[in-house]
């Protein structure tokens, strides 16, 4: 779109009565499948105060709010172009992130170093996707850097990326494990092995309420991570989860065993 | 605000390009701990970035040089500070965007050259509180000029650590190009680290440095109570192995004056 058709299409905007609420719902129909310009106008117009707190987060840069306003309302612009009402998401979280999309692009340009957060849930699903892609390419777990390469993004993102990934709680896999015998388990039976290498050989350390917590799955990684000594990525191939899953698994199944042998 | 507190965080670090993603991590694990309110994040990220990329453009005119970052808990405000040593870093439209996004942002001289930039902070938006405020921290000890490629932070309360660590270890780890598989380890490496800070530093201040090459990361917590640190490396005692000494290559415990430091150096070594 041209400057002077958005523009217009603001100033039509602008102007344009409301006569009757008409649900976003149907003026995306309206506009989208039957090519209807008031529709999109009104659109338009009922999310321009979204463009605009979007675009005052930056205001008092160099640049006159105006002008930020209208990179903003641009995003807006393309925004209702794009949105995909099938998808069931609302149009306000698929509105933001282009929004913030286009106001990036033009700090860009300018040589800015404004860093626009993006929408981090939505970017940690992409990274997890490519970590997937490039891992079965490769054959090997990729690096951060190959990860914003492939994705051409910033590592920065790349790394606020996996950290979103991360936060996430895996979702229970397993019932807690109880094997219903009543026998306290030590950490060597949590790992399911007996190697003398996972603790001090007399003095066993019984965690028994703490081991019994461990999931089965939860056991079975921490068994091929530190017993077998595979990889992250050997280890979810094997056990059919994504390597990020995988993590989240060690990391909570560590935390747990910490709080068990502190006490 | 108690003139004697120090800061909650002091990062002391050689501006490059890498420093910006550094520094964004720290704040970033920081808002997650303080379960900071997004846009306040959004603020801080961008004024503090601007302040960095001052540094990292004109200070040193593209050469790696010192800079310090700190963050302190007032009583009504954050603040940030950011220090550079050498050359003139108020001027650019950083300013002018740094200026916009806090309550205010002061620039002086500092005395042999370079600038400190002051940005101060809402913590409440219309007397909603933007933040958890964390515990009063301990005076700051000096920090020391380190050599080429490492980052030394100095934190308090301790229980801080967590966060800060985790996501300062793994930015370094990012950039030695460590795998995922390894990038991994390294949180349930940070994550030992910052329990066993919790219950045995000897101050409510702890001090790490974190050092990176290429696929190799080293990193060193302290100071801690004398003996606790047999817990981590179980050359005696009584508990299982640590986490630690199973994923680390090496764990080191040292006495210094003020207590045992640990050093931690994990590998990627995947062919």
């Amino acid at each position: 779109m041209t400057p002077s058709t958005l523009t217009s299409t603001l100033q039509r905007a602008a102007g344009a009565d409301a006569p009757v609420r008409t649900s976003n719902e149907e003026l995306f129909v309206r506009w989208q499948q039957h090519g209807e310009h008031a529709a999109r106008d009104e659109l338009v117009r009922r999310f321009v105060p979204l463009a605009r707190k979007l675009a005052r987060r930056y205001n008092g840069a160099r640049e006159p709010f105006d002008d930020l306003l209208q990179v903003a309302c641009l995003g807006l612009v393309k925004a209702v172009d794009r949105y995909d009402l099938e998808r069931g998401t609302a149009f306000s979280s698929f509105a933001v992130p282009t929004i913030l999309g286009e106001l990036k692009r033009y700090f860009r340009d300018l040589g800015w170093a404004v860093h626009v957060p993006r929408g981090a849930q939505e970017l940690a699903v992409k990274v997890e996707e490519a970590q997937q892609r490039l891992a079965t390419r490769t054959g090997r777990a990729p690096t951060v850097p190959e990860l914003a390469q492939y994705l051409e993004i910033d590592v920065a993102d790349v790394l606020d990326a996996l950290e979103t990934a991360r936060a996430h709680h895996a979702s229970s896999l397993d019932a807690p494990h109880d094997d219903g015998e009543g026998e306290g388990g030590s950490v060597v039976d949590s790992f399911g092995s007996e190697d003398p290498e996972l603790l001090l050989a007399d003095e066993r350390v019984t965690v028994d309420e703490a081991a019994r917590q461990l999931t089965d799955r939860e056991r079975e990684v921490l068994r091929l991570r530190f017993v077998d000594d595979l990889t992250q990525t050997q280890i979810a191939e094997r056990v059919g989860v994504s390597q990020m899953q995988i993590s989240r698994i060690l990391r909570r199944a560590v935390a747990r065993l910490g709080e068990l042998t502190e006490s | 605000m108690n003139a004697a507190d120090g800061p909650i965080i002091a990062l002391l670090l050689r501006s490059r390009p890498q420093t910006l993603t550094i520094v964004r991590g720290m704040l970033s694990g920081l808002a997650e701990l303080l379960e900071m309110d997004p846009e306040l994040l959004d603020d801080l990220k961008t004024s503090v970035s601007e302040a960095c990329n001052n540094v990292v453009l004109h200070a040193y005119d593209d050469a790696p040089g010192p800079m310090e970052v700190r963050v302190y808990a007032d009583r009504d405000a954050l603040r940030v500070t950011g220090l550079a040593s050498g050359g003139e870093t108020a001027h650019g439209i950083g300013v002018s965007v740094i200026e916009a996004l806090t309550r205010e942002a002061r620039f002086a001289p500092r005395e042999g050259g370079g600038t400190e930039v002051t940005m101060v902070f809402d913590i409440e938006r219309e007397g909603v509180p933007l933040l958890t405020m964390p515990e009063p921290a301990e005076a700051e000890q000096p920090l020391t000029l380190l050599p080429d490629g490492e980052i030394e932070l100095s934190l308090s309360p301790v229980s801080l650590l967590s966060a800060v660590l985790g996501r300062l270890a793994r930015t370094l780890a990012a950039g030695a190009h460590f795998s995922l598989d390894r990038f991994s380890d390294v949180y349930l490496v940070t994550d030992t680290l910052s329990a066993h800070a919790a219950r045995a530093a000897a101050t409510n201040r702890v001090l790490a440095r974190i050092s990176a090459a290429e696929r190799r990361l080293e990193i060193e917590l302290g100071p801690f109570r004398r003996g606790a640190g047999a817990a981590l490396t179980s050359s005696e005692g009584d508990r299982m192995r640590s986490p630690l000494a199973l994923l680390a290559d090496e764990i080191e415990v040292r006495e210094t004056a003020a207590g045992e430091l640990v050093d931690v150096l994990v590998v990627d070594h995947r062919q």
